[in-house]
């Protein structure tokens, strides 16, 4: 927290060392998340890379207090939403496009052996349980600041978790079974 | 059966995805210029912070207040009454209402938009183009910022000079800079020129277009031949929306204008993000050349380089 702290005022004064320590230390988290929401590892890259850009566009006027992970986490999360409105997808689609569009590890990307496992089973949750999952999993964000990125409270967020959560513990041992 | 612990322990360990060295080199290129190209224009537009410096004291900073609390309370009379008291004003002549929005654009200090570009394919379908411009205008001041989707490409200053106007260019993508004179003024190029014809124009218009939405906001359109303000065929026509609130125009487009040598084929100039008074400083008009920039025509320019490439 105290290395972020000095890297958001490095990279305020401009440093481009900041920038790219920035940059290597959370670009495979926010791939991850993109496309753990996207299931689409094209528009994962634009997405993290709009991130970023905008990140060093605002470098003269970012004023941030609080987790810069989690500032991030939720630029990626707003742009993402942005390209799943625009797609005008619905839900039963994209759970459609995790099941049968999925073809597995690209040239851009690499991927862990089981993600594609995984992915499948993110995709069958609600959009919002899986963006809770994804945020508390792999960004390790806090309920209190997954709840102001939904616009719900603590207690939604805390539920829409448990119930992602739950519903992957039963895949999984699903899956073991067979 | 899996514990919640273990649960979360496979899917933190399953969620892992890392970018090739490839695309990790790609988007940190990409990131890297961004990050160079704000350094150019924020070095060529380094000013002192007046804003802080006047904000460090107690008493200057009620008084700013209140200063601005009267240019708010003051500015908003200049505005146009607003249109939501139930009555379509646009219904009535323009006569009547056009003065308003007149007066009301003398009272800019300065304006800003976008323009575009929308080719009209022989299949019909529309292509905007990559390219687009964002102009400032500030009473005889010009200025237009030339994008190419995303990447800041070109500004181009426009001085007057006399009866004369001085260009002045910088391009990102040559580093170079460029000097020459155009005669006569920016005249129509000027979009708040080309606001206020068009509202000089109304009581001639050849179509009201209703309402759209546009940018979020209740619009009228209104539908003018361009042969009204020059020697253009009558099927040539420019339309103009205004905000049904704020009387504001919002929009201007000259629509489906044939293209040399593509018959099959027109384009639509669209004007609109009108940005009124929108706080520009000074230096906004002020020609500067970044350090290291060479002299040339982006034409000359572009061809040496293509030459000493081969």
């Amino acid at each position: 927290m105290i290395e972020d702290e000095l890297l958001k005022w490095k990279f305020k004064q401009g440093s481009t060392e900041a920038l790219s320590c920035i940059y290597e230390k959370y670009l495979d988290d926010l791939l991850t998340l993109a496309v753990g929401l996207l299931n689409d590892s094209n528009e994962a890259e634009d997405v993290v890379q709009d991130v970023f850009v905008s990140f060093v566009k605002s470098a003269k006027t970012f004023r941030l207090r609080g987790s810069l992970k989690a500032y991030l986490a939720t630029s990626v999360i707003n742009r993402v939403r942005d390209r799943i409105r625009k797609r005008n997808r619905s839900l039963d689609q994209d759970r459609l496009k995790a099941d049968k569009d999925w073809h597995g590890p690209d040239q851009s990307l690499i991927y862990s052996e089981q993600w594609q496992r995984l992915v499948r089973m993110l995709g069958e949750l609600p959009y919002e349980q899986r963006e809770v999952v994804l945020l508390r999993l792999k960004n390790e964000m806090k309920f209190r600041e997954i709840a102001k990125v939904q616009n719900v409270s603590i207690h939604t967020a805390m539920a829409r978790y448990k119930r992602g959560l739950n519903r992957l513990k039963s895949r999984l041992n699903g899956e073991v079974e067979k | 059966m899996r514990s919640n612990k273990r649960t979360k322990k496979t899917i933190k360990q399953w969620l892992n995805v890392s970018a090739k060295p490839k695309t990790r080199d790609r988007i940190w290129r990409e990131v890297l210029f961004v990050q160079e190209q704000s350094r150019k224009t924020d070095s060529a537009l380094v000013r002192p912070n007046i804003w802080r410096i006047i904000m460090k004291t107690r008493t200057v900073k009620f008084a700013v207040a209140a200063v601005v609390a009267l240019i708010v309370i003051g500015g908003l009379t200049f505005l146009p009454s607003k249109g939501t008291d139930g009555k379509q004003w646009w219904l009535a002549p323009p006569a009547a209402w056009s003065q308003e929005i007149m007066d009301a654009l003398d009272t800019f200090n300065s304006v800003t938009c976008r323009e575009q570009l929308v080719t009209v394919m022989s299949d019909g379908s529309e292509h905007t183009s990559m390219t687009w411009i964002k102009f400032y205008t500030s009473n005889n001041s010009y200025r237009r910022d030339i994008y190419d989707g995303d990447f800041f490409r070109e500004i181009q200053w426009y001085v007057p000079d006399g009866g004369n106007m001085n260009q002045h260019s910088i391009r990102f993508d040559l580093e170079s800079y460029f000097i020459q004179t155009h005669t006569g003024s920016y005249g129509n190029n000027d979009p708040v020129d080309r606001l206020r014809m068009y509202v000089g124009l109304l009581d001639e218009a050849d179509g009201q277009l209703g309402t759209e939405i546009i940018d979020g906001c209740e619009c009228v359109g209104f539908e003018i031949s361009a042969s009204k303000y020059g020697s253009n065929p009558d099927e040539w026509m420019d339309r103009i929306w205004f905000d049904v609130e704020t009387k504001l125009p919002v929009r201007i487009e000259k629509l489906a204008r044939p293209i040399t040598g593509r018959a099959d084929m027109t384009r639509t100039t669209i004007q609109d993000q009108f940005d009124y008074d929108p706080g520009l400083t000074e230096d906004t008009f002020i020609p500067y050349t970044p350090e290291g920039f060479v002299f040339g025509h982006p034409d000359d320019i572009e061809a040496a380089r293509k030459a000493s490439e081969n």
